[in-house]
């Protein structure tokens, strides 16, 4: 009895081991250098935004804030010039959602089916159409620019909120169906087959049993496409008009203003603004985003 | 209920051929039991029945309606899978009611079903629970509900015990056959444990390199099988099988084998006429391991031996002793209280009552000519009495 009674002393010291010590510094050194390189950019821009853009200029680029405004802020969102119309950001940012959120939404539906059908509904030439699929993936937007061009005037969805948003549609389909599909292989077979018997059909099993067990897949899907779309910037400075501009191809507009002297200030604001949707969607979902990626990875 | 005739089935994958001609004729209510090795198409056989997997060639009637075309989900059968397949999302009674509302079954029938399923099986507690949150035992009951419902034509049972622990597998085998019994309900049930398929069956379809070997109840199984096959996989420990020289003259026959240094001689007198068209030939002789025993008694059927002890096993209620004799390395069933030590010599006395003959050949059971049944406890008087 008292041999479990009675604690051990569990606060052993290892010994101190010099070679291990200096190692650690080392590495740890490296991690620190590389991180603040990766954090350097955002900062510096989240400085700038708040400093008067007279002192940017007079002062340095790089630099801390000498005297604090949250003007940029003001501009940048409601009146800055962009083509000569001083609306700020804020049209084109709604515009970004506006594209943004149906083309999120449409693809990870569609990569969800498909990665059902391919893997679980004993599709014939699954692994090939897979495969042409995936291509997709690897193809350089570039190569894909003029095709779209013409696609989108045959269809008459030329430079507009609804061309844009198929365009991201199918090219957000071959991410999201590659994701899905090598979610959806690891859902046991038993599961699909005893819908079957049970009475279920394709969409039903689909509805029933495989979307309430994919939200892991689902949120990793929707953070990629809705940042991926909300960045991408070639089809969006390409497939838009002064009717309907992405916020990434109005940024790129702001600084020509009719003085000629360049804004740091509220373009510093004007970028942040554009950048705050992807990192909300990260700092909710990114927890999912890196469990969902590496899932299925170790058994 | 119903009947179920598979008629001259085949599956084909690409150039393998995981079934070759499938005949199995099975009754309105009968419960049989599908066994093999692994890799032996018996599961490939539950999913063509299931409507899982189409047969490349052949025609199955479920009662009287052909459902060789028919999917899965227009079957009206039901499985019990391996894994139980319960959907991990939804709550027992949202699992037992999805085939009911696959099937537009009214709510209030649908209500009146899982209350009677949940008493039958005693879940009634658990319907509002996830199966993450139950134990595999509870699954197992879940997953039987689920099938039990909808009233099918057929029930099938994938290893449904295998993932469970020796004793819960035993309980679940008396539950099964005692809901059998109750319900009477054709099942077709596939398992590669050779005791589920003697307990549970009416008949038992052995199946090896996707061929049915026998089709019969258990006692013919276990008694008269078709061949070496299923002489082997079936019993536990297996047969023994010793092959050996048929010499003499008819009415007189004796088998001869050596090895090591031994002769040995069984002399069958005329019991075993069959044997007369293989005089001066070999067969393969099976002995099952109850066919030995430590008795000293000689009768005329029960032939001494002298054997060297390797292994002895204890199991509790017996204990089981691996010798050798010429060569060959035996199994034996003992009493509990028969504990030799091992490389010791003992006599000990094998009946050749119940003994089978295979051909060396082709593996197949030579049947007897003139089989005894008055003296078919015979083996009982190689037993020592008292």
């Amino acid at each position: 009895m008292t041999d479990i009674d009675t604690l051990p002393d569990f606060n052993r010291k290892k010994p101190f081991d010099g070679k291990k010590f200096a190692g650690r510094v080392v590495v740890y050194t490296i991690l620190i250098v590389v991180g603040l390189f990766a954090v350097m950019p955002l900062a510096v821009i989240l400085l700038n935004s708040l400093r008067f853009n007279a002192d940017i200029l007079r002062e340095s680029f790089i630099g801390w804030p000498s005297r604090i405004t949250f003007e940029n802020w003001d501009v940048a969102w409601g009146s800055a010039c962009i083509n000569a119309s001083c609306t700020g950001v804020k049209p084109y940012f709604v515009a970004s959602m506006l594209m943004v959120v149906p083309a999120t939404i449409i693809s990870t539906a569609v990569g969800l089916i498909n990665g059902f059908a391919l893997t679980k509904w004993k599709m014939p030439f699954a692994s090939v159409v897979f495969v042409c699929i995936t291509i997709g993936v690897f193809l350089p937007p570039q190569v894909v620019l003029l095709p779209w061009a013409i696609a989108l005037s045959w269809l008459g969805l030329s430079k507009s909120l609804a061309g844009l948003v198929l365009v991201h549609v199918i090219q957000g389909t071959c991410f999201t169906t590659l994701f899905c599909r090598n979610y959806l292989i690891n859902l046991p077979n038993d599961l699909i087959k005893a819908a079957r018997i049970d009475g279920a059909g394709f969409f039903r099993t689909f509805w029933k049993i495989v979307v309430p067990l994919s939200p892991p897949i689902i949120i990793v899907t929707i953070i990629w496409q809705f940042t991926f779309i909300w960045n991408e910037f070639l089809f969006a400075v390409t497939f838009s008009s002064s009717d309907f501009r992405p916020i990434t191809a109005a940024l790129m507009s702001l600084n020509a203003d009719d003085t000629g002297v360049s804004e740091y200030g509220f373009g510093s604001a004007a970028v942040l603004i554009a950048a705050i949707p992807p990192l909300v969607i990260y700092f909710f979902g990114g927890r999912y985003f890196v469990r969902g990626l590496t899932q299925g990875a170790v058994k | 209920m119903a009947s179920l005739a598979i008629t001259n089935a085949w599956k084909k994958y690409g150039e393998f051929l995981a079934l070759r001609n499938i005949n199995l004729d099975i009754k309105d209510g009968e419960f049989v039991v599908l066994v093999g090795p692994s890799g032996c198409g018996k599961s490939t056989l539950l999913s063509i029945i299931a409507g899982l997997e189409e047969t490349s060639h052949g025609t199955l009637m479920l009662g009287d309606k052909d459902v060789t075309d028919l999917s899965a989900k227009d079957r009206n059968i039901a499985m019990v899978f391996q894994s139980y397949a319960l959907y991990p999302t939804m709550t027992v009674r949202e699992n037992i009611t999805f085939g009911m509302e696959n099937r537009r079954v009214p709510k209030s029938e649908q209500k009146q079903a899982v209350a009677d399923v949940a008493k039958l099986l005693q879940i009634e507690p658990l319907l509002g629970r996830k199966p993450s949150q139950l134990s595999g035992g509870q699954r197992q009951r879940v997953a039987m509900g689920r099938a039990l419902v909808r009233d099918p034509q057929l029930f099938l049972f994938d290893e449904p015990l295998s993932n469970l622990d020796a004793k819960l597998r035993v309980e679940m085998r008396t539950e099964i056959k005692k809901l059998h019994k109750r319900l009477g309900q054709t099942i077709v049930y596939v398992t590669h444990d050779q005791v589920e398929a003697m307990t549970l069956s009416d008949r038992i379809v052995v199946m090896n390199g996707g061929v049915v070997q026998q089709f019969a109840d258990p006692d013919t199984i276990y008694k008269e099988p078709a061949n070496k096959f299923v002489a082997g996989f079936m019993g536990s420990p297996s047969m023994n099988f010793i092959d050996v020289d048929v010499s003499g003259q008819a009415g007189n026959i004796s088998l001869k084998f050596s090895g090591e240094g031994t002769d040995v001689a069984l002399s069958l007198g005329d019991t075993r006429p069959e044997l007369n068209d293989f005089l001066g030939k070999k067969v393969t002789l099976g002995a099952r391991p109850e066919h030995f025993s430590n008795s000293s008694i000689a009768e005329a059927d029960c032939v001494p031996l002298t054997v060297r002890v390797d292994v002895v096993e204890p199991t509790g209620p017996d204990t089981m002793v691996v010798f050798s004799l010429a060569g060959l390395s035996l199994v034996a069933v003992m009493p509990a209280d028969f504990r030799p030590k091992e490389d010791e010599q003992v006599d000990l006395v094998l009946n050749l009552k119940d003994i089978c003959f295979f051909d060396v050949m082709s593996g197949d059971r030579i049947p007897r000519a003139s089989y005894n049944k008055a003296s078919a406890n015979q083996q009982e008087l190689c037993r020592p009495s008292g």
